[in-house]
């Protein structure tokens, strides 16, 4: 089964254990309004105009790549998403979302292969998205697994369970979102069956041990960051006896892209230092569980 | 009539005995500022003559290698005498100027960018070494005139030491620095590095560039161990010594140059073995405590090195210094037995100015003698009327083109000649035991090194051009596309530049292409270089980089790669494509072929401050990977955006600042705009990938 991937990042820091290479996969399951990665919603192709980077938009009398009519069509109508050859080198446009068959994907990760093979200690190779688990994976980890490379997965657990079930195995270490930590408020915000949640992650509790999963909390206002929600969260860390959180704020990074594709931005008022600190205070005295603050830089 | 007026105006000042004075004072004015008109050198002469600051020592003598043994002499009897520390003596004098008769050895090359041999100070003293040097003599006539020379060098050291004893009694101080060294041999860490800081004093005082320290933890080991043992010093003792040894080091940064302000070639080479490690951290401790650019550290990198080396350099590196450079013993000394050093001195490698391997106190190796850049044949290629059906009669036909460039280059540098210098053939093996002077070959080694110029910007124009073969169908049409873009610098075609620079350029992606293309490059130097000789009876060896990209960069045509005429060519190995992460350059960077090419393989990169800080435990695991997959050497500049930006519009505000420029490490303030602006553009290229 292939595959469709938006963007192989390489040297990440912040998406598992060590160094990693980020695979980018299209298409989530539910919809958080704080997403930073909109191109990954959708599970199909989609074309992109960086309005930034754009040399005609910044004053040239015609663009360059090609003729901005046919771009413009390009972007509000049915396409097909074969780009010409002019269109192929402009900074500005693009495709978000490219399949892969498990052989172009091998390929595609060769020098990660030389990096990280043997040393699992080092990093890997991280599958991230959208909701990387919507995907049959099983193939594409067990690649990985076969050249001795650490793997992780970025997910929100929002997925039948039957789909964790069929790559678990090969999953080294889970990063998992917590989002909304109550049932209807889940679906009424981010479209969310928060019970699917519940026993997915039971099911990784039996199957995984603790050390390897990895939570991860984005504070958001009027979402995730309010008194209900972090009363619910303090419930929830204590019931699972979670170990360790990393929490973080909300940012405004992937504005241009929400722009890229078409879709409205409503800009987030970042959480502050002092209120991470006082949420970090807070979940430490009444839970268990130790909190990591992870500053954006 | 001018060249008539210039003939005899040269005549004159060889007769004057001025010859050699003033290539000096020239090279003095080049320091103080790098803007001298005829007129400035001229008040600025006038104000030199008066200043008291500058002395003269007059020379006459016809045989060569005793005048230079005499002018040292006379340098040592007219040096300034001056103490700057109370408990090291160190006092170069970079003001002397000889007036002597003129000879053709005034003509030759001064030596440089070597690393003595401070050892056989230290274990015998100037009385073991005249010993050594009295056994020698008579022996064989023809080098009676060597010894001669060395021990009227060994006189004037001994001249040099009762001078400032003399002024020591005159302002009354309390004690001798140089009481026991370096006449006799050293005993203690302190009279070690007082030693050490003898002899390099005098190096720099008879017009020495470029002055390595080398390995000096391994040097200094035993006489620190045994101080620390016997309890005679402390290791907080120790610290301050070191501390203050930095620091005389540091002080003259701006007369040692030789370029840029910083260029000293003031290296110190540490680790290489656990054996020294406490020293080794030791000498850490103190850069990272003083926060100076110069002297700056050389860091050789071996198997099973302890994590605390590997913390410590990355805490020195993170505060933003430009060191430790690292060096891949593994891969760096393979390379220099394969090339022919013999295993015992390759182990005990130590680096010219910036990183070219040699072997310490052994070398003569000038391994900055020449210069290849690769582009030079192909901007000439492009510039002909060739015709080509294909990319690949192109390709080899620039094969060919630069065969020829490489065997032009060693013609040229064939017709160098080096000065002799009795004072530092005392210090370089075998020269005392052959009876030679370092000029005639008396060293044990000989080799010369050649550095190379854009070969990441050939390999990816080459790839480009071959594109452009592929997509024109027609070569004519190709190559007169090509010739467009390079003749109307890419006037029509901007948008090319980025398509280039974001998309298609290969070198330091993973890609098979530009792995071997750069090999192919390579090994086409070696062919021809493998069987040629210098002068001295070494061979040839090449690396990656050269500190030339600035500068050769300007007169160089529009590259297919994106880069416009004038631009700088890319530095060392560094990525070339926008799209390139660390990882994946540094498996890139470790597929090319260092055993035939190792005369410098520096992989440059540039990282955010505030990250290496944040993740310091994730880049060290990364750095220690690359080292195991074949990485060579590794250069970081660690940079902060906003303080980069400030301190250009603001140098007052910053003048501690440091960068790391070509092969060294140097304050902002001190370098020229246009590197200021590199650093700057290719900070974003690397960390926002802002193309």
């Amino acid at each position: 089964m292939s595959i469709t991937i938006t963007k192989i990042q390489r040297f990440c820091l912040d998406d598992g254990p060590g160094v990693r290479t980020t695979i980018f996969l299209k298409g989530c399951n539910i919809r958080c309004p704080w997403c930073c990665n909109p191109e990954n919603l959708s599970y199909k192709k989609q074309i992109y105009y960086l309005k930034e980077k754009c040399i005609y938009d910044k004053g040239f009398e015609r663009c360059v790549f090609g003729d901005f009519k046919y771009l413009e069509k390009c972007l509000t109508e049915e396409y097909d998403y074969e780009l010409s050859r002019e269109l192929r080198y402009c900074p500005a446009i693009g495709i978000y979302g490219e399949e892969f068959d498990l052989d172009d994907f091998l390929k595609g990760i060769e020098p990660d292969i030389v990096f990280f093979s043997g040393k699992e200690e080092l990093g890997g190779i991280t599958f991230s998205g959208g909701e990387p688990l919507s995907y049959d994976l099983s193939e594409y980890l067990k690649g990985i697994k076969n050249k001795k490379i650490n793997t992780c997965v970025e997910t929100s657990l929002y997925l039948e369970t039957e789909k964790l079930k069929d790559n678990i195995k090969f999953i080294d270490n889970f990063i998992i979102d917590l989002k909304i930590l109550e049932e209807a408020k889940a679906k009424e915000l981010i479209k969310g069956n928060y019970n699917i949640f519940i026993r997915n992650l039971e099911e990784l509790l039996r199957f995984k041990n603790s050390n390897n999963l990895f939570f991860r909390f984005c504070a958001v206002n009027g979402f995730t960051y309010t008194d209900s929600n972090i009363k619910h969260l303090l419930n929830f860390l204590n019931r699972y006896d979670i170990r360790e959180i990393e929490i973080f704020s909300v940012h405004n990074l992937g504005k241009s892209k929400y722009l890229s594709i078409g879709l409205s931005y409503n800009e987030f008022q970042p959480i502050t230092d002092k209120e991470l600190d006082d949420l970090k205070r807070k979940i430490e005295a009444e839970t268990k569980t130790s909190v990591k603050i992870n500053k954006i830089i | 009539m001018k060249r008539i007026l210039k003939k005899t105006i040269i005549k004159l000042i060889k007769l004057l005995f001025l010859y050699r004075g003033l290539v000096k004072i020239k090279r003095l004015f080049e320091k103080e500022s790098r803007d001298f008109s005829y007129y400035r050198m001229f008040n600025r002469f006038i104000k030199y003559m008066f200043s008291g600051k500058v002395k003269f020592c007059f020379v006459y003598e016809k045989n060569h290698v005793i005048k230079e043994a005499k002018i040292f002499h006379s340098y040592l009897i007219n040096s300034n005498i001056k103490f700057e520390d109370d408990i090291f003596f160190y006092s170069p004098d970079f003001f002397l100027v000889p007036i002597t008769n003129y000879t053709e050895s005034d003509k030759m090359a001064t030596t440089g960018n070597i690393t003595v041999n401070y050892e056989y100070l230290l274990n015998n003293g100037i009385y073991g070494i005249e010993s050594d040097i009295k056994k020698l003599i008579g022996r064989e006539k023809n080098k009676n005139d060597f010894y001669n020379a060395i021990l009227i060098v060994l006189d004037g050291i001994k001249k040099y030491v009762d001078r400032v004893k003399e002024v020591e009694r005159r302002e009354g101080k309390s004690q001798t620095f140089l009481r026991d060294v370096p006449l006799n041999k050293a005993r203690t860490f302190k009279e070690a590095l007082q030693s050490i800081l003898f002899l390099n004093s005098l190096i720099w005082t008879y017009d020495g560039y470029l002055v390595g320290l080398g390995r000096l933890d391994k040097l200094l080991f035993e006489y620190f161990q045994r101080d620390i043992n016997n309890g005679t010093i402390t290791r907080k003792e120790a610290l301050e010594m070191l501390k203050r040894f930095l620091i005389l080091l540091h002080k003259d940064y701006v007369y040692k140059s030789n370029t840029i302000k910083g260029d000293t070639g003031q290296v110190i080479v540490l680790g290489g073995e656990e054996k020294y490690l406490e020293l080794t951290e030791l000498f850490m401790d103190a850069f990272l405590e003083l926060k100076i650019p110069d002297p700056k550290i050389v860091l050789r990198v071996f198997n099973g090195m302890s994590k605390k080396i590997w913390e410590k350099s990355i805490s020195i590196i993170s505060s933003g210094m430009g060191y430790p450079l690292f060096s891949n013993d593994n891969k760096v000394i393979k390379s220099m037995i394969a090339f022919g050093y013999n295993e015992e001195d390759a182990y005990n490698y130590s680096v010219s100015a910036c990183w070219e391997p040699l072997v310490e106190g052994c070398s003569f190796d000038q391994n900055n003698v020449g210069q290849i850049i690769f582009t030079d044949s192909l901007s000439e290629l492009i510039k002909s009327d060739e015709k080509f059906e294909t990319y690949e009669s192109f390709e080899k036909m620039y094969l060919l083109f630069l065969k020829n460039q490489v065997k032009g280059l060693i013609d040229k540098i064939n017709m160098i000649r080096y000065r002799p210098n009795p004072f530092l053939s005392i210090f370089i093996k075998d020269c005392v035991e052959k009876g030679k002077d370092l000029s005639e070959g008396g060293a044990r080694y000989n080799n010369y090194g050649i550095l190379t110029l854009g070969l990441s910007n050939t390999v990816n124009s080459l790839e480009n051009i071959k594109k452009i073969f592929l997509e024109k169908k027609d070569p004519k049409d190709a190559i007169s596309y090509i010739r467009s873009i390079v003749f109307k610098n890419y006037e029509g075609n901007k948008e090319l530049i980025k398509e280039f620079k974001n998309k298609l350029n290969i070198f330091g992606k993973y890609d098979e292409e530009g792995i071997n293309l750069s090999n192919l490059l390579i090994e086409t130097c070696n062919e021809v270089l493998k069987d040629k000789f210098n002068y001295l009876g070494g061979r040839y060896k090449i690396g990656y980089s050269s500190p030339n990209f600035v500068n050769s960069g300007k007169d160089i045509e529009a590259t297919l790669d994106g880069r416009l005429k004038g631009e700088p060519l890319d530095v060392h190995i560094s990525i070339t494509n926008s799209n390139s992460e660390l990882t994946e350059f540094f498996v890139f960077s470790s597929g090319l072929d260092y055993l035939n090419c190792f005369n410098g393989g520096v992989s440059d990169i540039i990282i955010e401050k505030d990250k290496i800080k944040k993740y310091s435990e994730k880049y060290l695991k990364v750095f220690e990977r690359f080292f195991e997959i074949g990485g060579f050497q590794l250069q970081i500049n660690v940079l902060n955006y906003d303080e980069l930006i400030k301190a250009i519009r603001n140098p007052e505000l910053y003048p501690d600042l440091i960068v790391r420029v070509w092969g060294f490490s140097a304050y902002l303030k001190d370098i020229p705009e246009e590197y200021k602006e590199l650093l700057v553009k290719r900070y974003l290229e690397y960390e926002h990938n802002n193309n």
